[in-house]
């Protein structure tokens, strides 16, 4: 099943349903989440900017995914993380995923937040959570993407 | 990736690094490999011809140096990358 906000998202794919929800409502997220073994969560307001703007779908909705998740049961999560999250390391220090978060937007900051969120529920209830940091997912046109793309 | 992060019998809490195996890739993602999934793919493979039809980027720019959100022209790299 896919969820988004809007009415309608065009074409299913084979075995794919839609439900509309909205990430700022627990109550829309226990609905879309009944029944499910996992969910992968990559829905959020997609770019930066004013924290107003971020705090409903982004801060809250995914807090509510984690919490909607334990309630039902779930049993993982997988979240789409991003670079954002430790966006402010120099690229020449070849980091592993230990370093310290480092956002430098309210976007990076929200990554940060579900990755501190993600080993609450995990360590004190048992819902387990992958986040992925996608570095960057697009075709490779300009130079700086060279180092940080997934071709 | 996703397959992985799905059909891993027991991840816990783990966080790894999305991207392709790439020469000049900037991060290191040994500890996410009880996820299994190796990474393929090299974008080296497009460098000769971005490099030379690309605009040199600015070394002078701090956030050219940063993974991301450094800059207005990285912001700009990724928008560029994205249409």
């Amino acid at each position: 099943m896919s969820t988004d906000i809007v009415d309608d998202i065009g074409t299913l794919y084979d075995g794919e349903t839609y439900a509309k929800g909205d990430l700022a409502s627990l109550e829309d997220m226990m609905r879309v989440l009944e029944g499910a073994d996992m969910v992968v969560h990559m829905g959020a307001y997609a770019d930066d900017g004013p924290f107003e703007k971020l705090l409903g779908p982004n801060f809250v909705g995914t807090y509510n995914i984690w919490e909607a998740a334990h309630q039902h049961g779930l049993k993982r999560v997988v979240y789409g993380s991003f670079i954002h999250a430790i966006g402010m390391h120099p690229q020449n220090e070849f980091i592993d995923i230990g370093v310290r978060h480092r956002p430098g937007t309210f976007y990076g900051l929200i990554k940060c937040f579900a990755e501190d969120l993600g080993p609450i529920y995990w360590d004190k209830r048992g819902l387990e959570s992958v986040h992925m940091r996608i570095l960057s997912c697009a075709q490779v046109t300009n130079a700086h993407a060279l180092s940080p793309t997934m071709t | 990736m996703w397959q992985r992060s799905i059909e891993t019998p027991v991840t816990g809490f783990s966080v790894a690094y999305g991207l392709s195996n790439n020469d000049r890739a900037p991060v290191y993602n040994a500890k996410a490999s009880l996820l299994g999934y190796r990474l393929t793919d090299n974008a080296e493979q497009f460098a000769e011809a971005i490099l030379a039809e690309t605009e040199p980027i600015d070394s002078q720019d701090p956030g050219n140096m940063c993974h991301g959100d450094g800059s207005q022209a990285w912001s700009l790299a990724i928008a560029v990358s994205l249409r």
